[in-house]
């Protein structure tokens, strides 16, 4: 068992729905995650699966109403949830910083980008506004732009700089933990892999633990060492990544390997999986994702599937494991 | 930088050349015989013909017109037929009342509408937002003079020292003021939520909030640095159109501001008084749009690398 | 071919229809806007009213000294005004001359604001040069003063007012037409009817401007109520609707000699103004709101 010491961000029970005009948005519906001190989890699913308002939600950044929240976020033991606005904003940018997925538009066009960066560390530090940009300058050098580019203005840089531009106000003040929403989704591919390098470089010289939410199995494999695969606001499988590539057990996480475009067999034809993602503001009352899972029993339809180890790291919600012998058609690796 | 501002100037002017020829054109068709009007009551009809011919009243529009053009370009405006006096002289007599009641009224029109905008930008759909929204929406559909009236029945009739005309003393500017700022601040601050409204919902303000900004400096740094120019644009040009002389308050509280000296000209139909006031109006009225312009380029840095390539 | 064609409609009628149903659906969801709606037929409703039951002669421009400067009261709901006359029925009948000369000139303003815009905006260049020229001169005089001028110039009669009224809103009408049209005729559509050889007119008419008539009819209407209090601002100044005949602003600035005592005087015909124009506002915003919800406050 995990030693309460050794956890540094602890989701327990979270649930946030957004009541609207037309319907009440399920997001998230009981997501139970625990990240270790320096360790790095992947949280994947499709848009709309629920992962930005979970990270949101680890920030207490989540616009409540409409939205309502409950459950605990436990930040090295703190619940986040309960913080006043004195506390949370003391913490955030400080304890734990959180990256966009958009980085064109995630910066303030009206100040530059060694304000940008000098205010983060600002805010959390009594020290000179000289000595705050100079440490500024010393972070855009750390991230590869140059000390010059300081006095520039975000419309004045590429996407990928800016992007390390956000990577240097979000890690400033050596938070714990780094909550970086698809980092790299919007920047060409040769840029992808300099962002992730530069966030792996980093978080090894911080010893920074890592929530990285992405929808890209790839980057996951790249950086993280847990996984969790999350369906319609739910953990539908979650262990390492040994346990989650090589034995697959939830059928949603093998139509998504399944679906990956298999380089050494290029005739073949894609098999995404069928069907559409349900509608958050109908969620079924059985399992969300049986009306498009080819091992669906009538059983699935009516009983939502909690959370069941596999193993000791490894834990599935799938209805099917009660069935003796229940294996998926895609085979485990080694 | 420089460059553009000396481009726009020299843009101002073909402008104004129209303008002074569509005011002599329509100017020539008024009724009115301004030669008798100047040879004065007692005079018989062979003086006022004779005034009327010396004066070319009785030549071609575009003979007079080009007339006019020439003696502007020497440098001078000319003089009113009324007074004898010097046109330009008259009109910067009374500029600063002007002046003096449009900067008193956009003034009362920001302490109003920005503070009353950002929080109804910030707590939308409440109570608050609701109100200033309709008390917007009644500002903006009263005609400004009968609101003037209005605040004469209810506050200068029961509080003596507040004057309800002339232009006295400090207290009368008072009234006029709150007249003229009212209406300003209907738009302003239909202006001010929208913008910041827009600019609340953009990316990068949750990025602050992330950072640890606390909430009153996200709305007064982060987001009001932006939503600015849409509201010095509705600032400026509600400035100038006060500064081109707010005839209806002037009227309603016998304010001795330019709007009173051109509505008196036209009366009069005193053309060259009209003529250049007009054109000095729509000069003033231009390079105040052009200072807002200029305003933006050190707000907005994107605008102010576009002006200084 | 199949010769019943003509039952089906083309493409471009179809989308307008459902355009304008899809429009309407919108606004009537939109409280603001149904209520400026019912203020502005109630008004309009009272006004033809008015005209109809009230005799001209006897009780609109009849003086009564007897009964003049009476308070509001049972028999008189406005009170009378300085030579007797019932304010109340003066009211309700000078809403013809604020009504019709305001959609006349805003009639007017919007037919050459569409067509100059859309020339500037649909070829550009020169044609624009020019036409934002003018607009810009008529444009910077202000309003009020380009109205007396106008006034003071062709005479004081209800053509003349449409007329001035007309020309000195047309420069935010053509300003709005342009924008909207520069902005459709950049779509690739455009590009392509005008590579099959479609000619510009029929473009114009039939592709450009069914799109680019949101922004145009919200400015027009919010147009009405800025023509009515110029309308009003006039008469105030004397220069509008001839006395005796009833019109807000004249009554206004009559009622404001009577000031200290009579304030009532002043107080119902402005009403009557805020009233209207607040209709009108009210009408522009709905119909903002509707016709693109992404805009929505």
């Amino acid at each position: 068992m995990l030693d309460q010491q050794d956890i540094i961000l602890d989701i327990r029970d979270l649930t946030v729905r957004f009541v609207l005009e037309d319907g009440t948005v399920e997001a998230v519906n009981g997501v139970n995650m625990r990240l270790k001190r320096k360790g790095c989890i992947g949280l994947v699913g499709e848009t709309g699966a629920g992962k930005t308002t979970t990270a949101l939600a680890a920030l207490n950044l989540v616009q409540c109403p409409p939205g309502k929240i409950e459950g605990e976020i436990l930040l090295e033991g703190r619940n986040v949830l309960s913080m006043s606005e004195r506390e949370l904003s003391h913490i955030r940018g400080k304890e734990v910083s959180m990256m966009f997925q958009d980085p064109m538009t995630a910066l303030n066009p009206a100040f530059t980008i060694g304000d940008q960066i000098a205010e983060s560390i600002l805010l959390h530090e009594d020290i000179p506004h000289t000595e705050a940009w100079e440490r500024a300058c010393q972070m855009l050098e750390q991230v590869g732009i140059g000390q010059e580019r300081a006095k520039n203005y975000p419309h004045q840089l590429s996407g990928g700089m800016k992007q390390r531009v956000i990577i240097a106000m979000a890690l400033a003040c050596h938070p714990k933990l780094l909550i970086a929403d698809e980092p790299t989704t919007a920047l060409d591919v040769t840029i992808q892999a300099q962002v992730l390098d530069l966030i792996s470089e980093l978080r090894e010289k911080e010893e920074t633990s890592l929530l990285l939410i992405t929808h890209d199995l790839g980057i996951v494999a790249e950086m993280c060492e847990e996984v969790a695969v999350m369906y319609a606001g739910r953990i539908v499988e979650i262990g390492t990544l040994v346990d989650v590539f090589n034995h697959t057990r939830h059928p949603y996480t093998e139509g998504l390997f399944n679906s990956l475009p298999n380089i050494k067999n290029r005739r073949a034809e894609l098999s995404p999986i069928p069907g559409m993602l349900p509608d958050p503001t109908k969620l079924p009352a059985g399992c969300a994702f049986a009306p498009r899972c080819r091992y669906a029993t009538e059983a699935c339809v009516q009983t939502r599937p909690e959370l069941k180890a596999c193993d000791e790291t490894h834990f599935v919600a799938c209805l099917a494991y009660e069935r003796e012998g229940f294996h998926l058609e895609r085979r485990d690796r080694e | 930088m420089l460059r553009y501002i000396g481009k726009r100037i020299l843009m101002l002017i073909p402008v104004l050349i129209g303008v002074s020829f569509l005011v002599f054109f329509l100017m020539s068709f008024a009724k009115g015989d301004a030669a008798a009007q100047i040879a004065g009551q007692d005079a018989t009809v062979e003086e006022i013909e004779a005034l009327r011919e010396q004066m070319g009243f009785n030549d071609s529009i575009f003979v007079q017109y080009g007339r006019y053009m020439g003696q502007l370009f020497k440098g001078g405006l000319g003089t009113s037929y009324i007074s004898k006096r010097d046109v330009l002289k008259t009109y910067l007599s009374f500029l600063p009342k002007t002046v003096e009641l449009a900067l008193a009224g956009i003034l009362v029109a920001l302490l109003i509408s920005i503070p009353l905008g950002i929080l109804s930008a910030l707590h939308r759909g409440s109570i608050v937002d609701g109100v200033s929204m309709v008390t917007a929406l009644l500002g903006l559909s009263m005609p400004n003079f009968w609101l003037g009236l209005l605040l004469i029945i209810w506050i200068a009739l029961k509080v003596r020292w507040i004057p309800t005309s002339g232009a006295g003393n400090l207290a009368a500017l008072i009234l006029p003021a709150i007249t003229v700022g009212t209406g300003q601040a209907a738009i302003i601050t239909r202006t001010t939520r929208s913008s910041m409204l827009d600019v609340l919902s953009q990316d990068y303000i949750r990025t602050a909030k992330a950072k640890g900004v606390m909430p009153r400096q996200v709305v007064w740094k982060h987001a009001l640095k932006n939503a600015l120019v849409p509201i010095i644009t509705v600032t400026g040009t509600q400035l100038g159109a006060t500064l081109g002389g707010a005839v209806l308050t002037e009227s309603v509280f016998a304010w001795p501001g330019v709007g009173r000296l051109i509505v008196d000209s036209i009366g009069q139909r005193d053309t060259p008084m009209v003529t250049g006031c007009l054109i000095l109006t729509t000069m003033l009225v231009s390079i105040t749009i052009l200072v807002v312009d200029i305003i933006y380029a050190y707000v907005d840095p994107k605008i102010k690398a576009m002006y200084t390539k | 071919m199949d010769k019943n064609t003509s039952s089906q409609p083309n493409p471009t009628e179809y989308k307008r229809r459902s355009q304008g149903q899809e429009i309407w659906r919108n606004y009537r969801r939109n409280f603001s806007g149904m209520l400026g709606l019912f203020l502005i037929l109630l008004v309009i409703g009272i006004g033809i009213w008015g005209n109809i039951h009230y005799d001209y002669d006897a009780e609109i421009v009849n003086m009564n000294i007897v009964e003049a400067k009476q308070k509001p009261s049972k028999a008189h709901p406005f009170g009378t005004d300085e030579m007797g006359r019932d304010i109340l029925k003066r009211v309700i009948y000078a809403t013809r001359y604020s009504i019709s000369i305001a959609f006349v000139s805003v009639i007017i303003s919007s037919v050459i604001g569409i067509t100059l815009g859309s020339l500037a905006g649909f070829y550009g260049g020169a044609t624009d040069a020019v036409i934002m020229r003018f607009t810009d001169i008529i444009g910077s005089i202000p309003s009020i003063l380009f109205g007396i001028t106008v006034v003071a110039a062709f005479g004081q009669n209800i053509f003349i007012l449409m007329i001035a009224l007309a020309i000195g809103g047309t420069s935010a009408i053509v300003r709005v037409a342009r924008a909207s049209v520069m902005q459709v005729r950049n779509q690739e559509y455009i590009e392509a009817a005008r590579a099959t050889g479609v000619k510009d007119l029929k473009i114009i008419l039939e592709h450009v401007l069914p799109n680019a008539l949101s922004p145009i009819m919200v400015q027009s209407t919010l147009r009405t109520g800025s023509a009515i209090i110029g309308i009003a601002s006039l008469s105030f100044l004397g220069l509008g609707v001839s006395p005796p005949a009833p019109e807000w602003g004249a009554m206004l600035s009559s009622g404001r000699a009577f000031i200290r005592g009579f304030s009532y005087m002043t107080v119902f015909p402005g009403l009557a103004i805020m009233i209207t124009v607040l209709g009108f506002n009210l009408i522009g915003d709905g119909l903002r709101d509707a016709m693109d919800p992404k805009l929505k406050k």
